[in-house]
């Protein structure tokens, strides 16, 4: 039997926070549309069960276009059950009569179904909180003689610490010891935004898949879900990752030092995201750094401009520094190093800004944009 | 450089106007209107071109301005030295620079050289047009001057770093442009616009926090409605479950009651019916006992009726067949006549009367006999011998029948035949055997005539003998007579006997059809007198063909009693078990064809959570339905309230959201506004600060040889005005000031003619600090009247000027006035 787990796909999420009005628009339907891709993938490759553990929505007051696209999505894959638990971003109440038939939700308390050909599976699963936490795991009890999945939604605790996704504090702590020697064979989990894959006990094995696609340059990478495969005889299963981001994001760091062009500054950018595989679909995040000379000529809305026809977004911070050697014009009669005297003994301009005037006063000069 | 000549082809109002050039002063004086400032505007546009023709008002536009008023030409040829070497300038203006011509020869050569090109002023004077005007060209009433980039580039010597100092004005008017852009001042600079909206956006984002407040508000009361709603549906859903509850005893007390009336009515039914099928019963007891015996079916006694009916068929006919008494005593008389002839035998014989009477049918023949007369009294009297010859006769032809017959059954079974071909064998045995049956027969007939004629014979004599005992009787008429006689006798008697035969015949079918309704009507019990030939047995059979009508009529209703008992039963049941399963909790069914949907497990670890705890409304609430009912409806009322108030804040809180999604935007923009005006501030604090220093580098730097220049204005100032230029100030950017009243003031604050003796003065100073000294051509001096303004000492002083200077420059001096010659 095939089971999709996936987690945190944010629906309905805001998603301005770089993104201009109507580009933050587009990508909010795209992120819906991921949704439908999903159910697409399974129907094509027999996945009979998708287990969404938590987030599937950003907030309590969902859209209605968010929560009717769900619905309708869910309700024209019959043939796929879809097991939702919610988790810290989405508690809004599904229940009502609009609710599929092939929509499975859980509860406060344990709840279990049985699942494949055989009924040799079992998922199991409960929606943490501050109340029930204290008894909800050590409460958890399984059948050893079947497959069983646990789906969660938290911060794992006790584990290898995993890389936290930066809304830790608002989980819901799950001490990963407390669930081994369990009967656990996979444990479905959610909330952290980035793919692990780790050893539960000796039986098991715990994942997060992430979520489904990047939405600030601090989810950068690959994202997708996993794909499991459970031989129901044997009880063995297999699992894999499957990038399913329809963009991808990049936050690239770019050392500059020594260019002394635009066009310089803008090859090494190519062959960064070059070598990341970035394509025109794809956001980027990139990031120049290192020391320029002070005279050297460099243009950082036409780097970002040509970023923007290369990307779907673009974003470029300039934290280049630019060095000058005083010695150099120490003894140059001419006009700018009569400028860079003055400016390097002038106490008033904090030192770090010095090269900052003289490089301004340089771009004056040689006739450059300000 | 040194100007040679030059030829005006045509020029403003100079046409074809030749001039020769010598070193030092050049002093040409004409006439007001002669052309003088139209001169020395050709021998600029020679060296730098003319400016294009951007601005409209002639004054300023010098291409439209000196274009020739006649036409022709606009041109014309300057010739002049430059490092040693001679050049022929030839320039031709159209109406743009575009349609400008330009075209440089080598003077010794004639041939044309790109030593220099259309900027040829720049290229010998390092120093563009403005400053050729600023320095070495001084414009009538245009004796002001100031230092250009290329005049300070020129005075400082940097012409190797002639960008910097040459475009120092554009740095700092792009600088200035910079600063402006971003200026805090300014309506129009960014810093200061991004203020406006910063604190816009501030006092938007102020706002937010009310949103933000307004938001839990309204999210509390979403909260609270819902809460209220769920406790209201709780609370609702425990009454109706008591309501429920109070409802279904009352419906089971109403289906236990009307259970019991139906039981009732059931048995009232099963009662009725009972009854009806015992009397049904009853009755049909009383039918069968109306059988003397056994029960009888209605089709054995139809069967043995019409066995009665063919017997009453043969009754009337042996009715109609029967003897008249009349007949009998004939036949009793003719028994006696032919008494002779053997009672056993005489139904034999008159059982061949028929046969016999068939003869005597042949009556002509017979008569013919007659008319044989003597033959048949032959035979008569034959009769005897007739008699012996008839029986021998009867045994050969049984005798020969015998034969025919065993030889032909012997050919039939014996002869060979093959299947297919013509059975000749058999058919031919066939006709043997009834050859020999035909004989057989006639010897039987032969046989009983033998015998009815032995019989009838005697009468017939006796009769003869009685006839012809009578006198007078003819013996042939009595033969005929006693033989007639004996015929009629014979045949009547064969008549009555046949008649009676065949009533016999009747009566034995008849006895032979009454036998079986008699035995039926015996094994039926009828008793045996009444089965005796003279009573009725139709009416014996009517009457039990009645009977099992009725007997079978009772049980036909006794068959649909029992059924309405049974149906009623099998109702009964099925109702009573449609009952029970009705109570009985319904399975699950499989979704069809969906064998592995997921079933939800009852979960095991309950037994470990922790006891919820009851709910408020968990009880039993006083009070009767009624009031249970308006309890109820004041509930569902509350709860649709709670709920209109729920969905009205869910709508507000929607708002709200969008509210707040627009104030988060304006925060990220407010954010990003803020951080761009941080920027901004940095990058307008560097650029004025460049701006400053490097005025101040450029001050620094023209400090440097602002001696020279103000020693050499001072000297030419001493000179024209004989007085020494303590006051007069020149600073770093080339500029003069003269001290009044304690305080350094503008020249353009003095008289025009001091205005243009400092700027004249100036001029000399500038272009001693540029071309003095150095390795670089130096350009002719060109003065249009530059003394308009002076006093007579001054002019006489500016004219010493001119010849001193004429020593360094070549000068070309224009005036209109002979006494500034």
């Amino acid at each position: 039997m095939k089971l999709i787990h996936c987690a945190d796909l944010h629906l309905d999420s805001r998603l301005n926070t770089h993104l201009g009005r109507e580009q933050a628009k587009r990508r909010r339907d795209e992120l819906l549309r991921n949704f439908e891709r999903l159910a697409g993938y399974a129907e094509e490759n027999g996945v009979e069960a998708v287990l969404i553990a938590g987030d599937l929505f950003d907030r309590d007051m969902v859209s209605a276009l968010a929560r009717s696209t769900v619905l309708s999505v869910i309700a024209a894959h019959p043939q796929i059950r879809f097991y939702y638990l919610r988790g810290n971003h989405d508690k809004g109440d599904y229940t009502d009569s609009s609710r599929p038939r092939n929509l499975f939700l859980f509860g406060n308390r344990w709840k279990s179904w049985q699942e494949g050909a055989n009924g040799r599976i079992m998922i199991t699963g409960i929606e943490l909180t501050r109340e029930n936490l204290s008894h909800a795991l050590s409460a958890l009890r399984l059948e050893p003689g079947l497959f069983n999945i646990v789906m969660l939604h938290g911060q794992e605790t006790g584990g290898t610490v995993a890389a936290a996704s930066g809304h830790s504090a608002y989980a819901v702590p799950i001490s990963i010891r407390a669930l081994q020697g369990k009967g656990i064979d996979y444990l479905a989990l959610g909330h952290v935004h980035s793919y692990k894959y780790a050893k539960l006990d000796s039986r098991g094995v715990y994942c997060y898949p992430g979520c489904l696609e990047g939405r600030g340059f601090d989810e950068s990478g690959p994202h997708g879900f996993v794909l499991l495969d459970i031989d129901e005889k044997k009880l063995r299963f297999s699992a894999r990752f499957v990038p399913f981001a329809r963009r991808t994001l990049y936050a690239v760091d770019v050392d500059v030092t020594g260019c002394r062009s635009t066009a310089q500054i803008n090859d090494l950018i190519r062959d960064a995201l070059q070598s990341k595989a970035c394509t025109e679909k794809d956001m980027v995040d990139i990031t120049i750094r290192g020391e320029l000379d002070v005279d050297c000529e460099v243009d950082p809305d036409y780097l970002r401009t040509d970023l923007e026809a290369r990307c779907f977004f673009a974003r470029l911070h300039d934290e280049t520094t630019f060095r000058i050697d005083a010695e150099d014009y120490l003894h140059d009669e001419s006009l700018r190093g009569e400028f860079v005297r003055l400016v390097m003994a002038d106490d008033s301009i904090p030192e770090e800004e010095k090269t900052e005037v003289i490089r301004c006063g340089f771009q004056a000069m040689d006739g450059e944009k300000l | 450089m040194k100007l040679i000549s030059c030829h005006i082809e045509n020029f403003g109002r100079l046409h074809r106007l030749d001039c020769s050039f010598s070193d030092g002063l050049n002093m040409i004086c004409r006439e007001n209107g002669w052309g003088k400032s139209t001169f020395a505007a050709f021998l600029c546009a020679m060296l730098y071109g003319l400016p294009a023709a951007r601005k409209k008002s002639p004054e300023d536009n010098e291409r439209h301005r000196y274009r020739p008023w006649q036409g022709g030409a606009y041109g014309g040829r300057l010739t002049f030295e430059a490092y040693g070497k001679r050049y022929e300038i030839t320039r031709m203006f159209g109406s743009r620079e575009s349609e400008d011509e330009f075209e440089l020869r080598d003077l010794d050569t004639n041939i044309p050289c790109f030593d220099y090109s259309t900027g040829i002023g720049e290229e010998l004077f390092c120093m563009d047009r403005d400053s050729f005007v600023r320095t070495v060209y001084t414009r009538q009433q245009d004796c002001v001057t100031a230092a250009t980039d290329d005049i300070n580039a020129l005075i400082g010597n940097l012409t190797d770093t002639a960008g910097d100092m040459g475009c120092y004005e554009d740095a700092m008017k792009r600088l200035h442009e910079a600063a402006n852009r971003l200026s805090p001042k300014r309506q129009t600079g960014s810093i200061r616009r991004r203020e406006e909206e910063i604190k816009r956006l501030e006092r938007e984002a102020s706002a937010s926090e009310e949103i933000r407040e307004q938001t839990r508000k309204f999210s509390e009361r979403h909260q609270g409605a819902l809460r209220e709603a769920a406790s209201l549906e709780a609370e609702l859903r425990d009454l109706e479950a008591q309501m429920e509850r109070i409802r279904q005893k009352e419906e089971n007390a109403r289906l236990k009651a009307e259970k019991e009336s139906a039981a009732a009515g059931e048995r009232q039914i099963r009662d009725r019916l009972l009854r009806t099928l015992e009397q049904r019963r009853e009755k049909a007891a009383r039918a069968a006992s109306l059988f003397p015996g056994r029960i009888l079916s209605r089709e054995e006694v139809e069967e043995c009726l019409k066995k009665c009916r063919q017997m009453e068929r043969l009754e009337d006919r042996m009715e109609d067949m029967m003897l008249s008494e009349e007949e009998q005593n004939r036949l009793t008389e003719l028994e006696e006549i032919c008494e002779n002839s053997g009672g056993p035998d005489r139904p034999d014989g008159f059982a061949e009367g028929l046969d016999r009477s068939d003869s005597f049918a042949e009556g002509p023949d017979r008569r013919d006999g007659f008319a044989e007369g003597p033959d048949r009294a032959d035979s008569f009297a034959e009769g005897p011998e007739k008699e012996l010859r008839g029986t021998m006769a009867a045994v050969v032809f049984a005798a020969v029948g015998a034969v025919l017959l065993l030889s032909g059954i012997a050919v039939l079974v014996f002869a060979p035949h093959s299947p297919g071909e013509f059975p000749a064998f058999r058919l031919a045995g066939a006709l043997i055997a009834a050859a020999g049956l035909l004989s057989a027969a006639g010897a039987a007939d032969l046989f009983y005539r033998k015998s009815f004629s032995r019989h009838s014979s005697k009468h017939v004599s006796r009769l003869f003998s009685d006839c012809a005992s009578e006198p007078g009787r003819n013996p042939a008429g009595c033969r005929t007579e006693a033989l007639s006689s004996g015929d009629n006798i014979e045949r009547e008697y064969r008549i009555l006997l046949e008649k009676e035969r065949k009533l016999e015949e009747l009566h034995a079918k008849w006895a032979e059809a009454r036998r079986p309704v008699a035995a039926f009507l015996l094994e039926a019990g009828v008793p045996q007198k009444e089965i005796s030939p003279e009573e009725d047995l139709r009416t014996q059979l009517e009457f039990l063909r009645e009977a099992a009508d009725d007997y079978e009529d009772a049980c036909s209703l006794v068959r649909e009693a029992e059924e309405d008992l049974r149906g009623f039963e099998e109702e009964l049941a099925a109702k009573t078990c449609r009952q029970n399963q009705d109570q009985e909790q319904p399975e699950e069914q499989d979704w069809p064809g969906e064998p592995n949907w997921p079933r939800e497990q009852d979960w095991s670890g309950e037994q470990d959570w922790p006891r919820e705890q009851d709910r408020p409304g968990n009880y039993v609430l006083p009070g009767d339905s009624a009031e249970m009912r308006a309890r109820a409806d004041r509930i569902h009322a509350k709860l649709l309230k709670s709920r209109e108030a729920a969905a009205e804040y869910s709508h507000v809180l929607e708002e709200l959201r969008t509210e707040q999604e627009e104030q988060e935007t304006a925060l990220q923009r407010l954010s990003a506004l803020k951080k761009k005006q941080e920027e901004d501030r940095a990058k307008y604090s560097r650029v004025t600060r460049a701006a400053v220093l490097l005025q101040k580098a450029r001050e620094a730097m023209t400090a440097r040889y602002a001696d020279p220049i103000r020693e050499s204005f001072s000297g030419y100032w001493e000179m024209i005005t004989g007085l020494s230029s303590e006051g007069i100030r020149v600073d770093a950017n080339a500029a003069v000031t003269v001290e009044e009243m304690g305080r350094q003031r503008d020249t353009a604050l003095l008289s025009a003619g001091y205005r243009d003796l400092a700027g004249l003065c100036l001029r000399f100073a500038l272009a001693d600090a540029m071309y003095q000294g150095w390795q670089r051509e130096c350009p002719p001096l060109i003065l249009d009247d530059p003394f308009t303004n002076f006093d007579d000492a001054k002019t006489a002083g500016a004219l010493q000027l001119l010849q001193e200077a004429a020593g360094k420059y070549q000068i070309i001096y224009f005036t209109c006035s002979s006494s500034r010659c």
